[in-house]
Parts: C-alpha cells; structure tokens; sequence
C-alpha cells in the first residue's frame, strides 16, 4: 500500500485552490464590512482580554507585559480550533461533491485549514500593532513562526481528518468538537502563562503537542529566541504519530464516505 | 483497439439502515445484531475498447447507478475489481459534481478542476460553455436557484467541453427540452469521432439504439444480457411484454 499518494493530490491543486480561494471569497463576502471584519474582530477580542484579564484580573505574566503575550498565544490557538472546527465538517458539509465526484477527499480537509490563513494575517496585523505599542521589537528569530506554524496545521490536519472522517458515520461529533475544543483551550497555556501551571503538572502540559507549539510561537514573536527543544520535540513527535493515525484512519473510512454520508 | 475499461466479477453490496447517531449504533453493538445487507451488483463482468459506446438498460432498481458510480470512482466495488483508463467525467444525475451555493461561473471551475484541468485551460473554454448551455443570464446566481433544466444545460456543456476520456452519462438528459437534447446528442456524434468514450444509462431506448454500438441488460444487479445494441433492445422488448 502507498502511504501517500502525493501524485494524486498535486493533479488535484487547481482544485484545492479553488476550495480556498471561494472559501475566504465566500466568509467575506456575506458581510458588510467585508475583509474588516477579519480585523475587527482580533481587535475587539484583544481590547476583551486587556480589559478583563489585564485591569479586573491580575494575571501575574513575568517581565512581559500580559496582552501581547496573551493575545499572541490566542491568535495562533483561534487559527487551530477554528481549522479544526471547519475541517471537521468539511467532508459532510460537502455531500453533494461527496456523492457524486471522485477526487481524494483529503483535498475538503486541507482547504478548509488553508481557508484560514487570512483570518490569521488579519490578526498577525493587530498583533504586531500591539507589540509596537508595548515597543517589544522583533528579532530574526520570528522567523521560527513559519516552521512552527507547519507543524500546527499538520497537528490541525491531523485532527481534522480524525474527527471529520468519523463525522461520516456518527454525526455526534459535531456537537462534542466545540466541548472538545474549549476543554483544550483551557489546558493549553494560552489565557495564561506555561509557568503558572504548578511545577508537578508541567510534564503532563507537555504532552498536549499545542503546548510546545504555543510557546515556540510566542517565543519567536515576543522573546525573540528560539523555540526551547525539549518541548517542539514533545509536539513534532506527538503530532506526528498522530498525523499517521489519522491518515490510515481517513483512508480506510473514506472509501464508505459516498455511500454512508 | 485495447481494453479502456475492464471490470472483472464485480460486487457491490449496501448496507441498509446504517446508523447516524451512536444512540442507534449502540445497541446494534451490544446486541451484535448484523445491518441487512442487500447486493446492487452482483458478478459483473464487462469490458470496453476505446471509443466504445455502451448503453446500460433495465428495470429501476437494477444497479444501472451503481455501476456508473464505480466506474466513475465515486464508490467502490465490496467484490472484484475494474480498471478505468484515463480520465472519467460522470453526469451521474442533475447537477452531478455541482456545489449548489456556488454561482454558475464557480461551478464550472470547480468541475474542470475536479477533472484535474489548469485554471487555464478552462478559461480558455470558459465561453464555448456558457454559450452551449445557453444560461448567461444566470451565470453569476447559486446553483440552488437554478431549474432542474438550467442544471442540467449546464453540467453538460461543462461535461462535454472539458477534457477527459470517458464520459458517463446517468438519464440527465431526460431533463432537457428537446431542441437542447438534440443539440447535446450531435455534440456526443461529434465527440465519438475523436476516440472518446461513452456509457449512457437510460430508459430511453431510441437514445440508446441511435448512440450506442453495445448494450447491456441489467437485472436484479445480474447480467441479463450483453452485445449488439439492436439484439439486446430487441430481447428487453419481448420480454417485457412477456412480463406483463
């Protein structure tokens, strides 16, 4: 059996591009603002998080001051939960192509993880706005974000194609993948600091791949050092046993997808 | 000529009342009760030399879908294998392939990618097929809101103008006014020239007698009959009448 059939899936880019490109075309167009609303929105959540966690909360966040490290970490966690979320209904919400056309349907779930990289531009944008604000300067080291953001949408692909292929057969994922999400958010390091997770847990915090993922993020934009190894170690390897797991998964449900969904 | 398509013993077996909700699986699992199982198709040999013309006929519920499904790739045999060589495009029913919130105009994008074409490539024919479905007007409206004749205009032109080398065509044409079907029959008389092939399922038996060279008989998900279009019409007729 071949792993991967990568040949098949580079005759199908002009089609995963098109899913993309209407894809952000589509969530753009319905509103008014358009586009502005990209921006808004990490802008108002960012003003939320100063507000609340920033002045009525103290969130004791070391030397560096609790906004951008906060809204850092949540920007790069809103991109894996909502390409979780839209990856996991993209092969039932897809039916009509589904059920009539062949094509490899790893195709859905890469669009809709792709489809999100605008929404993350937007925020990258008030998140640089931010640290300039703070007059926190950037150093080569952001350069780390591209491959650590690599190893976040595999880890997002990888649970996409676990949860939408399931998805298929049994249609209560869709309502547990929000609960799932939100448990994760809250022990993940990302409303708070890794270093106020008590001394004893913070092995086990490792385990959760978006852990080392987060850190390595937020260490590339705001220390400007590069990631620490031991935990990106965690996460690669973690996300990439599970990236294989997944797969074999997809592939041996996705031959029942036409004719169960 | 070889062999384009070749399927060898097939089998195609549905599962009936497959549970959604675990609520349902559940007990299905505690009590290991088994899910009826029905058999759409069952051992179907076939094979087509390029440039063949093959009409499948028989009763609703006789598997003739289903074989076009797995020709097309959408679905995949329980038993037996089959080989396709080239690319298949399917007009498996009204708006096959077509994502229903998608304009006119994405539609036709998403189909010629879906067909593994260049974004060129299919600008390049862009016009042919608008103009052929004869739809315009509509271009830039979701599909949702098209008739089921428009859809069908459509998914046509889009068919017979992209590339591909095998085409499957399930009934959709029933759908179109007559001077539309007239015209999309002289297209496929004039696409046989080029060594395309073709599989037409339909109940229209004048259809299947003017476009194909061969036909096939399909009962019960069974063979019933397979060879020249005329003897195997000819042999359906009779029966019928014997039936009844």
């Amino acid at each position: 059996m071949k792993l991967i059939n990568t040949s098949n899936i580079w005759r199908f880019r002009y089609l995963l591009l098109f899913l993309v490109w209407r894809d952000v075309k589509s969530r753009y167009k319905q509103a008014l603002f358009g586009f502005a609303w990209a921006m808004l929105t990490p802008t108002f959540q960012a003003l939320v998080f100063w507000l609340v966690f920033g002045i009525l909360f103290k969130i004791p966040t070391g030397n560096v001051p609790y906004l951008p490290l906060v809204f850092c970490g949540f920007i790069f966690w809103n991109f894996f939960s909502q390409s979780v979320s839209s990856a996991t209904l993209s092969i039932t919400g897809n039916s009509n192509l589904v059920t009539k056309v062949a094509f490899p349907k790893e195709i859905l779930i890469l669009s809709s993880i792709l489809g999100r990289i605008p929404d993350l531009i937007a925020s990258l944008i008030v998140l640089l706005t931010i640290l300039a604000f703070y007059h926190i300067g950037l150093s080569v080291h952001i350069l780390w974000v591209i491959p650590v953001l690599i190893i976040e949408m595999v880890l997002a692909l990888a649970v996409g194609m676990f949860l939408a292929s399931i998805n298929v057969y049994f249609r209560d994922i869709t309502a547990v993948v929000p609960i799932l999400l939100m448990a994760w958010l809250f022990l993940t390091p990302v409303i708070y600091p890794l270093e106020s997770i008590p001394q004893q847990y913070q092995l086990y915090a490792k385990f959760n791949p978006m852990t080392g993922i987060l850190e390595g993020l937020r260490s590339a934009v705001i220390s400007g050092t590069p990631p620490e190894r031991i935990s990106m170690l965690f996460s690669i390897s973690i996300t990439f046993i599970f990236v294989i797991i997944s797969y074999l998964l997809f592939k041996k449900l996705e031959k029942g997808f036409s004719d169960i969904i | 000529m070889e062999n384009v398509i070749v399927i060898n013993s097939l089998w195609k077996k549905y599962k009936i009342g497959q549970p959604k909700k675990l609520g349902d699986a559940l007990p299905l699992f505690l009590f290991r009760q088994k899910l009826k199982e029905f058999w759409a198709l069952k051992n179907i040999n076939l094979s087509i030399k390029r440039g063949g013309r093959l009409g499948i006929i028989g009763p609703n519920g006789s598997g003739k879908s289903t074989l076009l499904k797995i020709i097309s790739g959408v679905t995949f045999p329980s038993q037996g294998n089959f080989t396709a060589t080239g690319k298949v495009a399917a007009l498996l029913d009204v708006g096959t392939g077509f994502h229903p919130d998608f304009t006119g105009r994405e539609n036709i994008y998403l189909y010629g990618t879906i067909l593994g074409m260049e974004l060129h490539e299919i600008k390049q024919r862009f016009d042919e097929i608008v103009r052929f479905s004869g739809i315009k007007k509509f271009l830039d409206t979701p599909v949702k809101h098209y008739s089921s004749g428009m859809y069908v205009r459509l998914a046509f032109s889009v068919a017979v103008h992209l590339e591909w080398d095998i085409l499957l065509v399930d009934e959709v044409l029933a759908v179109g006014d007559a001077d539309f079907q007239k015209k999309c029959l002289s297209k496929i008389e004039q696409l046989l020239v080029k060594d395309k092939t073709i599989i037409l399922v339909s109940h229209n038996l004048d259809l299947i007698g003017k476009l194909c060279d061969q036909t096939l008989l399909l009962e019960e998900g069974q063979t019933k009959r397979i060879g020249k279009t005329s003897a195997v019409i000819k042999y359906y007729l009779n029966n019928k009448t014997l039936n009844s």
